[in-house]
């Protein structure tokens, strides 16, 4: 007897069972092209290179967020918190294909090509996906994305985005796993059971309970290590430098009018050409890596040796400059770095490089004029089950006050490695 | 980095040295990258405007180097180029004109003298009529249905008179990436 039921077994979240026919739609856009593309797109782009396990694709995670979303939407729902099964439906949708416009390799692919893969994933909303769920328009999946809800439905718009939403919960679950990084790791099912919908100003919002406290702070504290023991690792930043260099490369000499020989798919978008929908979903991590083998043969020596790099994992090393003091300093090692370059005739646009990896671990959320987050706010319920007054997390956490709002900086300087002994010495690195 | 530096100096530099306010600067590179010229800075969609943290960063930084001077002028912020700003401009200039061309370079600095003439209010119907119009909306009743939408606060008025500076822009300005 065929089963009504689909399973996803998620290395992350275990079994993850949809009933077939009641979720037929989501299925569907599972089933769909531009869905199973997503496969071929790593979560984390050029990773793998420094934690080999990092292989997972935006496929599992893309599921992975839906499946936390309907488990919290139904949580909320056996609370009282009322939810139409449309809205429900739109809800899943939403967390489904919301990492749908991603391109290969993302982050570099999105600095050279200015393709920002929210603006693709609404677009493809627009365009395509009424064609695969003619049941929902795409102005009504839209909505959520822009967070046109009713106040007593604000907490979805919180769930698909804010600082504590599926996408984040589930990738770094998803990436500490994967990476082997045990860091990103934090106590999901506390967060899940400590998660509740309150009303902030007239509106129904995302609120965390007092006594969840730990397994927040937890979850921030994940937040904040990823970043900076994988997201933004000096030898991952190397490889998307050295991948953007490669992209450069191709650019300037299309541009030049040169013979390169690269994959068809790419060529409009390294001349400036905008791509078509249907162009863009044929683009993945097998369309670089292609183009980076096909590179490697290239006529031209710079790009036939930074395609070799990267493929050989001979990636720039990084010489780490604490801080650069003034501006002063800044054209003194600018000089120093030129004349270095020149002396040695190597090209100091694609074989040098500077990186300053930014991030802010726990944001003061945009309040004001604007309607969106309402801040990261907590409830404590006693066990007669009265509320307490809504309050900021940060009035009851030290340690996310030591990371509220506070930009965490770091400054690299990238060379080859036949370089950077004597280059370290010049600049005085030691 | 530098270039990136660079780039907002200049933003700042065509403005006359002087540019009202963070999120005003924000507005202006968003609109001038969407046009094509080649600011990498990441913008997320947020709240119906485009907001880039990693501007805000650079932002910071170009602060902390003495670089740009930010002054808290009642319920804004004034944010001027300093002299170190002017050297780091003229010293890194070369590069951007080898980068973009210098006819772009000059185009983009013309396009900022522009935005730069527009009250923060202005510049932030216009990013997000870009906004818009970059995700697809490119029919210009729709464009401004959904911008009088998003943004209940500005009369329908005003965002027509924005729409029509959309079109100006795009024709004057826009270019090949």
């Amino acid at each position: 007897m065929p089963s009504n039921k689909f399973r996803i077994r998620d290395p992350v979240h275990g079994y993850i069972i949809f009933d077939a026919k009641r979720f037929e739609f989501l299925l569907n856009v599972i089933d769909s092209f531009e869905f199973q593309r997503l496969r071929r797109i790593k979560q984390l782009g050029t990773t793998y290179f420094v934690y080999p396990g990092a292989e997972h694709s935006r496929f599992g995670h893309s599921i992975g967020a839906m499946w936390l979303i309907f488990q919290l939407a139904n949580e909320f729902k056996n609370n009282g918190v009322e939810m139409e099964e449309d809205l429900m439906s739109k809800m899943l949708l939403a967390a489904l294909i919301h990492d749908v416009g991603h391109g290969p390799f993302s982050h570099v692919f999105e600095k050279i090509t200015m393709y920002d893969h929210k603006e693709m994933t609404l677009l493809y909303i627009r365009e395509k996906l009424s064609e695969t769920v003619p049941t929902f328009s795409g102005d009504e999946i839209e909505k959520l994305f822009h967070k046109e809800l009713s106040p007593e439905n604000a907490w979805i718009g919180d769930l698909l985005d804010s600082q504590i939403d599926v996408d984040r919960m589930d990738f770094l679950l998803r990436d500490s796993l994967y990476t082997g990084v045990d860091y990103g790791r934090f106590d999901m099912q506390r967060v899940f059971h400590s998660l509740a919908v309150g009303e902030v100003d007239g509106e129904n919002h995302l609120v965390m309970l007092l006594k969840g406290l730990h397994a927040f702070e937890g979850f921030f504290i994940a937040y904040h290590h990823m970043y900076w023991q994988v997201y933004f690792h000096k030898t991952t930043r190397a490889c998307e430098i050295l991948l953007e260099k490669i992209f450069q490369r191709i650019k300037e000499l299309l541009g030049e009018g040169l013979d390169v020989d690269i994959q068809s798919e790419l060529e409009g978008l390294f001349v400036g050409k905008p791509l078509e929908l249907e162009e863009f979903f044929l683009l993945d991590d097998c369309t670089i890596l292609e183009t980076i083998k096909k590179c490697r043969l290239s006529r031209d020596k710079i790009l036939s040796d930074l395609s070799s790099k990267f493929l050989n994992r001979k990636f720039f090393k990084c010489i780490k400059k604490e801080k650069i003091g003034n501006i002063k300093n800044i054209l003194e090692m600018h000089e120093k770095i030129q004349k270095f370059y020149e002396k040695r005739g190597i090209s100091h646009e694609y074989y040098f490089a500077t990186d300053e990896p930014q991030n802010i671990s726990v944001k003061r959320p945009f309040l004001e004029e604007e309607k969106g987050e309402k801040g990261l706010l907590m409830v404590d319920i006693n066990k007669f089950g009265k509320k307490s007054d809504l309050f900021d997390f940060i009035d009851r956490s030290d340690i996310i006050r030591s990371l509220y709002n506070v930009r965490h900086t770091a400054f690299r300087m990238y060379c080859p490695d036949g370089l950077r002994n004597e280059l370290r010495e010049i600049l005085g690195e030691g | 980095m530098f270039e990136a530096y660079t780039k907002i100096a200049l933003a700042v530099d065509a403005c006359k040295g002087h540019v009202e306010g963070r999120k005003k600067l924000q507005k202006m590179i968003y609109i001038a990258k969407v046009l094509g010229y080649p600011l990498r800075e990441d913008y997320t969609l947020y709240l119906y405007g485009p907001y880039s943290e990693e501007l805000a960063g650079e932002l910071q930084r170009m602060k902390e180097l003495d670089l740009l001077d930010e002054r808290k002028l009642d319920s804004s912020y004034s944010i001027k180029i300093t002299k170190n700003g002017k050297d780091l401009l003229n010293y890194f200039q070369t590069n951007i004109e080898k980068e973009m061309g210098i006819e772009k370079l000059n185009k983009m600095r013309t396009l900022f003298k522009e935005l730069g003439y527009f009250d923060p209010w202005q510049l932030e119907i216009l990013a997000t009529l870009f906004y818009f119009y970059q995700i697809g909306y490119s029919d210009f009743n729709e464009l401004q249905r959904i911008v009088r939408k998003v943004k209940p606060k500005f009369s329908p008025k005003q965002i027509s008179t924005m729409t029509e500076k959309v079109r100006m822009f795009i024709e004057k300005f826009a270019v090949q990436q």
